[in-house]
């Protein structure tokens, strides 16, 4: 039980640094984006070769997988950001299918269909982190780090700046600001960040393969957001709870595997069209609708 | 730093909006553009500040060419504009709104330096430093325009493009709208109004440029345009100022 | 040899695809709204029509005609509870477009928990190859290259030579004037989702003779029909069905010369070049955004 619930939490501590950097794209930014699972997919296999070829150490691995992911997030950003909002999603879709086939394909960089395997355990100071405690200790530091790296862009002249541009985007242009440019960095940061949770979850599965990131789980993680509420720090952790729990709780209860995925899917997908009738801002602002019915 | 247009010309899919306008702003006065509806007014605007491309023309501010620039670029070379609707930020304080203002060429840091100083006097300026956390949203309608106002004097451009700054304000608020342009001017800055409330036009402007279908149909000093009986028949006829002062001519719509 | 066996095979993927295309085309051009579900209007054609010829053992005509209403009425359907209450609270697009992805994934799933995840197909006459010289193709390819050819210019004289089409193109002009008078034209863009919703059935009752339906075709062919349209011209209905042909060709000529892999990133790859060098398109005016 406790291994259980050890594995479930440091799951659960990956979806929320990942859907905490997909909100830096969608809530903060303003950028619809479904192809975050190859940003999450490029830094578990870049950490991974890293890790088998040249050094396990957590932090080493962690900072390329994230400087890698950060340049190809800007690299795509630039001709991609030009175009309009409805272009843009189904550009992401694109984006996220040719990547899954790359992944498949680019045998050599990412062990194709079969993946990576055997990347060795996590090293931080020079300790090998064996147990699932270690690793949720590892994950609630980097979580940790990610919320403060977050609170301080929320806070800073450029989180005012992509606030604005979210809140009235010709105001904010004849203010001087620079939609493009905002976004691109916003960008950056968001697909940086995924590389951490990617970094995670290669040392802690100690295997990558393509079938982590797929399509699905990029619809998945835009659920999170979606759900728990974009724009806040705590909705993405909520939306991550959501969707990281409920499964959990369907096995609990018995409901038969062969309708299990199904089922949950159209849970998220009737919650994600009711929120949007009812509560576009999503399960964080259901303190805020309480309140002001109390009015 | 005077504002130079020279030969302007825009037009919309067949109709001419902008048709040869030709104008010097000068430095450290208040010029206000007054017009019928539809006379290009804020178009110009829109042209001046880089939101619309101009077919035929160009644009000078302090000897700079401003032709073909982005509004961004526009901003910084200093000239700052309002808009009609306000276009404020609603969802953030009247604080943040005033701090996007002055952190434009800064929107890249993570780290701010209080800009508290500024701020507050901004504020304080336009009566709002008491509502300083309040949300933009929130405030009443006078109250928005002169957050409106706060925000491009922030900015700390020499030369302000104004978009109706006035309409609608009472009395007190007026004569608060007054002292600000007047402080402004004093402090060496340049502003170019749209306004149709002729009574704040009188008052508040050194020169008056008459637009009607895209063209300069006068300039001249408030006393100048407004004995001039062909432009207040014009004017009157076609519109009820903002006041719903009526003038000699028929009552308008 | 090969080449123009798939050649062919592309141009009948191609044609489907075109008429989905199209569809979604007409409901994005004049109503603004971007019905990801559309892909779900096509799969719940394909599978009413399986499902009532197969189990209940109707006519084909009058599957068809199951197919037909249930089409009209789910995109009539989804307009009317989902997309018209967001128009009315003014939502953003992407509120909108999270909702039609919401409806998407619900209805995928609810299907397969009906019909399960396995492809299901059809055999009769419509499945049969026919030879012609060197070249075997199905009577169902043959026909659905007949009727794209016949339903999309028939779409095209509705929107040029009617006054129906008129008003249609009168809202897509004038998008503002859709949302300003976007509660009198309520007739109008339900009708919209009516026709848009109706051209996907003859690609949805063929499907089952030609690949075989499954679930998960639902989102690919609302991918595919978005990636058609914008490779098109968002706003050009022709440019849709010319995007659509063009995919169709693609995805199959493509296979030709890259491994099976590949296919779902033609497309895709397709359009992203698209978007990089030519974002308006085939066959789309220059952009026009305020």
């Amino acid at each position: 039980m406790l291994a259980y619930l050890l594995n479930l939490a440091i799951l659960l501590g990956i979806a929320v640094i990942l859907a905490w950097s997909l909100n830096v794209l969608i809530g903060f930014a303003g950028i619809f984006s479904v192809m975050h699972a190859v940003f999450y997919g490029v830094g578990a296999y870049v950490a991974a070769q890293f890790a088998l070829h040249v050094s396990s150490d957590f932090v080493l691995s962690t900072m390329v997988a994230m400087i890698v992911t950060g340049a190809l997030a800007f690299l795509v950003a630039v001709p991609v950001l030009r175009v309009r909002e409805e272009y843009f999603v189904v550009a992401a879709i694109g984006f996220q299918m040719v990547a899954s086939t790359i992944f498949i394909t680019w045998e050599s960089a990412t062990g194709g269909m079969g993946g990576l395997t055997g990347i060795p355990p996590a090293k931080v100071f020079g300790f090998e982190l064996i147990s699932p405690a270690a690793y949720l200790v590892l994950t609630l530091v980097c979580a940790l780090i990610c919320v403060l790296a977050l609170l301080a862009v929320v806070r800073s002249p450029f989180g005012r700046a992509l606030k604005a541009l979210r809140d009235d985007e010709t105001a904010a242009i004849a203010l001087g600001k620079h939609p493009v440019k905002l976004r691109l960095i916003a960008t950056t940061i968001g697909g940086a960040m995924a590389a951490i949770g990617g970094s995670l979850y290669a040392f802690y599965v100690s295997f990558v393969n393509p079938e982590s990131f797929t399509l699905d789980y990029s619809v998945l993680l835009m659920a999170m957001v979606i759900i728990g509420g974009a724009g806040s720090l705590l909705g993405p952790v909520l939306g991550a709870l959501f969707i990281t729990v409920f499964p959990a709780l369907l096995n609990f209860l018995q409901v038969p595997s062969s309708v299990l995925g199904p089922v949950q899917q159209i849970v998220y997908g009737m919650m994600i069209v009711l929120l949007m009738l009812f509560m576009p801002e999503g399960l964080v602002s259901a303190g805020k609708l309480i309140s002001r019915r109390r009015k | 730093m005077s504002l130079a247009l020279n030969e302007l010309y825009k037009s919309f899919g067949g109709n001419q909006v902008i048709n040869g306008v030709t104008l010097q702003i000068e430095d450290r006065k208040v010029t206000s553009l007054v017009g019928p509806n539809g006379a290009g007014k804020t178009t110009l605007f829109n042209i001046v500040t880089g939101f619309i491309a101009v077919d035929r023309g160009t644009i000078h501010f302090a000897g700079r060419d401003l032709s073909g620039l982005t509004p961004q670029a526009i901003k910084r070379h200093g000239l700052a504009r309002t808009f009609q609707n306000l276009r404020l930020f609603l969802d953030m304080t009247v604080r943040e709104n005033v701090l996007v203002a002055l952190e434009s060429d800064m929107s890249v840091n993570f780290w701010s330096r209080a800009n508290l100083g500024p701020v507050e006097r901004v504020l304080r300026q336009v009566g709002l430093w008491e509502q300083r956390e309040k949300m933009a949203g929130e405030l009443s309608y006078a109250e928005r325009k002169f957050l409106s106002l706060a925000r491009v004097l922030a900015t700390g451009a020499p030369c302000l493009l104004l978009d109706e700054p006035a309409s609608g304000l009472d009395g007190p608020s007026l004569r608060l709208f007054h002292e600000l342009i007047r402080e402004f001017k004093n402090g060496g800055g340049t502003v170019l109004l749209i306004e149709h409330n002729l009574d704040i036009v009188r008052d508040v402007s050194d020169r008056i440029v008459f637009l009607d279908k895209g063209r300069i149909a006068a300039a001249g000093t408030p006393d100048e345009i407004f004995s001039n009986p062909v432009l207040g028949e014009l004017y009157f006829g076609v519109r009820v100022g903002a006041t719903g002062r009526e003038g000699p001519g028929h009552a308008a719509r | 040899m090969l080449f123009w066996q798939l050649l062919l095979q592309g141009i009948a993927a191609g044609a489907g695809y075109a008429l989905i295309a199209v569809g979604f085309a007409l409901i994005y051009s004049t109503t603004r709204t971007f019905h990801f579900a559309h892909g779900v209007t096509y799969a719940l054609a394909a599978y009413a029509y399986y499902a009532s010829l197969q189990t209940l053992h109707w006519h084909p005509a009058a599957a068809i005609v199951l197919a037909a209403c249930i089409a009209v009425l789910f995109g009539v359907g989804v307009d009317a509870l989902v997309y018209q209450p967001m128009r009315r609270t003014a939502a953003s697009f992407l509120t909108l477009f999270a909702a039609s992805f919401g409806v998407l994934v619900v209805a995928v799933n609810c299907l397969v928990l009906v019909f399960g995840n396995s492809f299901y197909s059809l055999s009769g006459t419509l499945s049969r190859g026919v030879e012609y010289g060197p070249f075997v193709v199905s009577l169902a390819n043959l026909t659905e290259i007949a009727l794209a050819a016949v339903l999309i210019p028939l779409v095209l004289v509705i929107m040029h030579r009617t006054r129906l089409g008129t008003f249609f193109r009168a809202m897509a002009d004038n998008n503002e004037l859709v949302e300003v008078f976007g509660f009198t034209s309520r007739r109008y863009v339900r009708l919209a989702f009516a026709i848009g919703s109706l051209c996907v059935v003859p690609a949805a009752v063929l499907a089952p003779y030609i690949g075989g339906i499954q679930p998960g075709t639902a989102t690919v062919v609302t991918l595919v029909a978005i990636a058609a349209t914008i490779i098109g011209g968002i706003d050009s209905i022709a440019g849709a069905a010319l995007g659509g042909l063009l995919l169709g060709v693609a995805e199959n000529v493509g296979i030709w010369k890259l491994s099976s892999a590949w296919k779902p990133a033609i497309s895709f790859g397709i359009l992203l070049l698209f978007l990089v060098l030519r974002p308006r398109g085939m066959l789309g005016a220059r952009g026009r955004r305020a």
